[in-house]
């Protein structure tokens, strides 16, 4: 083979990798990508043009009465997750962080047991925890509750709380903590002046799952709020729509809301959450 | 963080840097002597709550549905908190429902089928990103999309797709002409069962996605290269190097997809809420019927503990392997922005 001819070969490889690249990209994002898509465009359109003949697939006109009537009705859905993410996030680092530094600072058999049940809580089907804790919150008057719901939703997010920030921790020298104690801090302020300090990615990356499991939480919701009290997003847009299943239009406007908050927050803190992930399933 | 506030005080405030190191106070020696048994004292101080949470929050819960699934347990159980003891009774006439037999096969085409193509579009997605082409970092990006919206939000959307009149499925297949009237897609048992593993698949690829690649960027390039000098292709590659070399990540990236998926609740409930007429039941939603439907909590917690018993199963062999990959492997991790 002549060079000119290697290098047109080679020139008409790297043409067929990148139409290639274009077509696989097609195929594997338009399935992901294109039923939000599909929603977002429907919900700006009315009821008429809806059942006339399916969803037009390209927005010809914007009708924004949907969106009056889906917003005015889980806009409180949204205030009541926020309160819940919120505390369940502080909650969890409250209960979770110190063990973390206690497991990572005092190894043995013990410790290593206690991830083990860490590790152990995670497998267990949430409907199992929710059908038993709305017997017990039955007896604890905690049904229907903001602090039921808070303590459950905390429940889910402690042992992964324990089990990243504590492999992260076990990483962190030693060193550092003989230096504090022979400074004279105690083991209370070597926690609160070394630990924490430099454990603050793993705390911040568990921190935005804590607060992502509780605002998507729906098990719970549905079996220890459901009858009455705080009603957050999940269980507001379940109810919508069934309370609504005849006006598709304000539906797909409630569906695009409540996809809007977790999508914003990926955007936002998206290294975080890819790294919580592998840490969180490969780093046990 | 709050948890630490009052134990500040303790112990004079040291600078880290040992420069005040020969000011020690007069008397440090005897507090010296107990300071071990301080610290193992604060130590478990800081695991009390934690242990104490997941006894009140996992072990009793867990201690309550076995007690329950061998009681008769309904409203008046419910109020005064015990109910009258049956041995078996809930279990065998669980196990004599047919609705637990379709619920538990439903359950395991659910899992199987969910897994399967989770992981198979995963890994494909996995190595076409892996590529490092022009835009793949702009793509990575809306991987997630669909894996942090909450499951009712993406319960609510296929509920609309598989809508029987004008929903995106019916479109689209009518366009295509491979149907000429619309599907009942929630109003008969398979096809139920099938758009719930579709939903099901959509929000399960990108965990796959991710999981799997970055266990590609941890596959070792020279040996990659060294395959590729010894003229091995780009397909014998991967057989030969890339998946070896990712086989604990493999492994647990279906161990946790199995157990994750056995156990969701809100997808099914949302889209079908088991039915039509009981044929779309997962364990999962069969549970929640029994408890909160016909309010018998004997029969539910019955159903629950056998899904328990599956999940865990699948979850002590997870421990089992992820365990291994971390003796094999003690590599540093890697939280937050790092890559």
């Amino acid at each position: 083979m002549t060079m000119a001819g290697a290098r047109q070969a080679k020139k008409s490889r790297r043409i067929l990798n990148s139409v290639m690249s274009v077509v696989l990209g097609l195929i594997f994002f338009v399935p992901l990508l294109f039923p939000l898509y599909w929603i977002v465009v429907a919900s700006f359109q009315n009821l008429s043009t809806i059942y006339a003949n399916a969803p037009a697939l390209f927005p010809t006109h914007i009708y924004t009465k949907n969106y009056s009537l889906a917003f005015s009705s889980i806009i409180g859905n949204i205030g009541v997750s926020l309160v819940i993410a919120v505390s369940v996030v502080l909650l969890s680092w409250l209960v979770g962080v110190p063990a973390a530094h206690a497991l990572a600072r005092r190894g043995g058999r013990l410790a290593a047991l206690i991830v083990l049940v860490m590790l152990v809580t995670q497998m267990i089907p949430g409907i199992s925890i929710s059908i038993a804790l709305y017997t017990i919150f039955h007896r604890w008057g905690l049904l229907g509750t903001y602090i039921g719901l808070i303590l459950a939703d905390a429940a889910a997010a402690i042992p992964f709380v324990i089990i990243v920030v504590r492999a992260f921790m076990v990483t962190l020298s030693g060193e550092l903590f003989d230096a504090a104690s022979v400074d004279g801090a105690g083991p209370v302020r070597s926690f609160t002046a070394v630990g924490v300090p430099l454990a603050v990615p793993a705390i911040i990356t568990v921190g935005l799952f804590a607060l992502l499991g509780a605002w998507n939480d729906f098990v719970n919701a549905f079996t220890l709020n459901a009858g009455s009290g705080p009603q957050p997003l999940t269980l507001g847009l379940y109810k919508f729509v069934t309370e609504y299943t005849s006006n598709d239009g304000a539906i797909f406007a409630a569906a695009t809301l409540a996809a809007i908050p977790t999508t914003a927050l990926l955007f936002a803190a998206q290294r975080w959450i890819r790294g919580g992930l592998r840490a969180g399933a490969l780093k046990g | 963080m709050a948890a630490t506030a009052t134990g500040v005080k303790e112990g004079k405030r040291a600078s880290l840097t040992g420069a005040r190191r020969a000011s020690t106070p007069v008397g440090h020696s005897s507090f010296r002597l107990n300071r071990r048994t301080t610290e193992r004292l604060v130590l478990i101080g800081f695991l009390v709550p934690a242990l104490t949470y997941v006894v009140l929050f996992f072990v009793y819960p867990l201690y309550q549905d076995i007690t329950i699934s061998f009681q008769d347990y309904g409203f008046s159980a419910l109020a005064s908190g015990h109910g009258t003891y049956v041995g078996f009774a809930n279990y065998t006439a669980m196990l004599n429902n047919s609705t637990t037999i379709r619920a538990l096969v439903n359950t395991l085409i659910f899992t199987v089928a969910s897994v399967m193509f989770q992981f198979a579009i995963g890994f494909a997605l996995a190595v076409y990103l892996n590529r490092q082409f022009a835009g793949s970092g702009f793509l990575r990006r809306f991987i997630l999309v669909p894996w942090v919206m909450p499951l009712v939000v993406t319960g609510t959307i296929f509920s609309l797709i598989f809508a029987t009149s004008n929903g995106l499925a019916n479109e689209i297949l009518e366009s295509l002409g491979l149907i000429h009237s619309p599907i009942g897609w929630l109003t008969n048992g398979y096809l139920a069962l099938t758009a719930i593993i579709i939903a099901n698949i959509w929000a399960g690829v990108p965990f796959n996605a991710v999981l799997l690649y970055s266990g590609l960027q941890d596959v070792p390039a020279e040996q990659l290269e060294a395959a590729a000098v010894d003229g091995a292709n780009g397909w014998q590659r991967f057989r030969r190097v890339t998946v070896p070399s990712m086989r604990p990540v493999i492994l647990i990236v279906l161990m946790l997809g199995v157990v994750y998926t056995a156990k969701v609740f809100d997808l099914p409930w949302v889209l079908t809420g088991g039915g039509p007429a009981n044929e779309s039941q997962l364990m999962s939603t069969w549970a929640y019927t029994n408890a909160f439907t016909a309010f018998n909590f004997g029969t539910g917690t019955a159903v629950a503990n056998i899904l328990l018993l599956f999940t865990f199963l699948v979850g002590v062999v997870y421990i089992y392997i992820s365990r291994g990959e971390r003796a094999r492997a003690a590599r540093p991790m890697r939280v937050g922005g790092q890559r």
